[in-house]
C-alpha cells in the first residue's frame, strides 16, 4: 500500500494552470467581443452602403430621362390627376419644369403631411417614358418620410403619377432619414436646372452600443447628376 | 489482459462526434462561400452593366463629335450610317428621322432642318448590354436655287434616353 505511485498534480500546479487557464480564456472572450463587435459595425456600413446605392440607382433611373419629350410624337397619359381626392392635375400634368426642387414636402399639393422630415427636401421629375408605340408621361415626387414599412424607420419615398391619373404613395426603401439637394448648374436665364447634387443621409437599423447620441449609425453619401434633356435645343 | 478488457468495454463515441462537427463545419463552409460567390456574381453583373452604359454613352458622344468634324456623313433619308468604332464594345449608328422642314436658327437667312438619330449599344461582360439613343437636328442654308454661302449650324440636342432592345 506504501508503495503505490501516485500521479497528479500538486495544488501549487493547479493553481498555476487555472490562472494561466483563466487569463487566457480571458484574453479570447475580449477577442471575441473585439472581433464580434468590429464584424458587427462592419456589417451594418455595408447595409448602410448597399441602401445607399440603391437609393441613388433609383433616383438616377428617374433623373437620367427628366424632362424626355418628343415635340412631334403623340404622348399617352390620364387627362386628370388627383392626390387622395384634391385635384393636383395642374402639377402632376405639366411638362416642365423637367426637374423641380422644393425646400419641404409640405410644399407639394399632395397631402397628408403628417411624417414630415423638417428641412428635408422634395424633388419633383417630369419625363416621358419612352415604351413602343405611345411613350406615357411620367412624374415622381421624391421626399422622405419618418415612416416606412420598418416600425421606427425613416423611408425614402415618392408620389407617382400611375395611368389611370391617380397619385401613388411608393416607399423606395428604408433607412433614408434625409435628403439635401444643390443646385449645381442651370441654363442661361436659370429657368431649367442642368446638374445638381443629392445628399442623402441613411440611418441603421438597430442602435449600436457606444455610438454617441440616439445610438444610430448614420452615414451621408452625395452625388452629381445631370440632367441631359436639360441640354436640348442646344448645340452640342 | 486487463487493458484488452477496459478498451473492449468503451462504446467509442469520438469518431462519431469528429463526424458531426467536421459535417457541420463544412456545410457552414458551404454556405458561405455560396454567400460569397453570389455576392461576387451580383457586383460583378452591376459593374458590367455599368461598363455597358459607360460604353453606349461613349458610342453617342463620339457619333456626335464625328458629326461636328465631318458633316459629309449625315445619312439622306431612309439611310443608316454605321459609325466605324475603335473600341471593341460599340456599335453605332446614324439615322435621319423628320426633315426638312423650316428652321430659323439661321435667321435673316432661310434655313432647312433636318433631324438626327444616334443608335449606340454598349457591350459588356456577363451579357450586359445598354441602348442610348441621342435625337438632334442640323440647320442648314435654304439656298433656293439661287447664290449661297453654305452655312449650317451646330447639332442640336433634341432628346436623349435608354431603351430596350426591343423598342422600334
Amino acid at each position: 500500500m506504501n508503495n503505490t505511485v501516485r500521479n497528479g498534480f500538486t495544488l501549487t500546479e493547479l493553481l498555476v494552470a487555472m490562472t494561466l487557464s483563466v487569463g487566457i480564456t480571458a484574453g479570447g472572450l475580449k477577442l471575441f467581443a473585439l472581433n464580434l463587435n468590429i464584424w458587427q459595425t462592419v456589417e451594418a456600413l455595408a447595409s448602410l452602403e448597399e441602401r445607399a446605392a440603391f437609393a441613388l440607382r433609383a433616383i438616377e433611373d428617374d433623373l437620367l430621362p427628366a424632362g424626355l419629350m418628343f415635340p412631334a410624337i403623340a404622348t399617352a397619359g390620364p387627362s386628370s390627376a388627383s392626390c387622395r381626392g384634391v385635384d393636383v392635375g395642374s402639377w402632376a400634368l405639366i411638362e416642365e419644369p423637367a426637374v423641380e426642387l422644393h425646400d419641404n414636402v409640405t410644399q407639394l399639393p399632395c397631402p397628408p403631411y403628417s411624417g414630415i422630415v423638417p428641412g428635408s427636401d422634395a424633388l419633383i421629375i417630369r419625363h416621358l417614358h419612352p415604351v413602343s408605340p405611345t411613350p406615357v408621361k411620367q412624374m415622381h415626387a421624391w421626399y422622405v418620410d419618418t415612416r416606412s414599412s420598418q416600425s421606427g424607420q425613416p423611408s425614402l419615398r415618392r408620389h407617382a403619377l400611375l395611368p389611370n391619373g391617380q397619385m401613388q404613395n411608393q416607399e423606395i426603401i428604408p433607412g433614408v432619414e434625409d435628403m439635401q439637394i444643390v443646385v449645381s448648374q442651370t441654363d442661361a436665364d436659370s429657368s431649367n436646372i442642368q446638374a445638381l447634387h443629392i445628399t442623402l443621409t441613411l440611418r441603421a437599423e438597430s442602435r449600436e452600443a457606444g455610438l454617441p447620441g440616439d445610438g444610430f449609425r448614420r452615414i451621408a453619401v452625395r452625388r452629381m447628376f445631370y440632367i441631359r434633356n436639360a441640354f436640348n435645343q442646344h448645340a452640342i | 489482459m486487463l487493458s484488452i478488457n477496459m478498451r473492449s468495454k468503451q462504446p467509442g463515441s469520438a469518431l462519431p462526434i469528429v463526424l458531426i462537427l467536421l459535417t457541420l463545419l463544412t456545410a457552414t463552409a458551404v454556405s458561405v462561400m455560396q454567400s460569397a460567390i453570389a455576392n461576387s456574381r451580383l457586383s460583378g453583373s452591376m459593374m458590367a452593366a455599368r461598363e455597358a452604359f459607360r460604353l453606349a454613352s461613349h458610342g453617342t458622344a463620339s457619333g456626335l463629335r464625328s458629326i461636328t468634324d465631318d458633316p459629309t456623313a449625315l445619312p439622306a433619308p431612309d439611310d443608316v450610317y454605321r459609325f466605324p468604332t475603335a473600341d471593341s464594345g460599340i456599335s453605332s449608328d446614324l439615322r435621319h428621322t423628320f426633315g426638312p422642314s423650316g428652321c430659323n436658327d439661321l435667321a435673316p437667312l432661310p434655313g432647312i432642318r433636318h433631324d438626327f438619330e444616334i443608335r449606340a449599344t454598349g457591350a459588356a461582360s456577363r451579357g450586359a448590354i445598354s441602348h442610348h439613343r441621342q435625337g438632334f437636328y442640323i440647320c442648314s442654308e435654304d439656298c433656293g436655287g439661287q447664290a449661297c454661302i453654305g452655312v449650317e449650324t451646330l447639332p442640336h440636342s433634341t432628346y436623349w434616353y435608354v431603351t430596350r432592345p426591343d423598342m422600334p
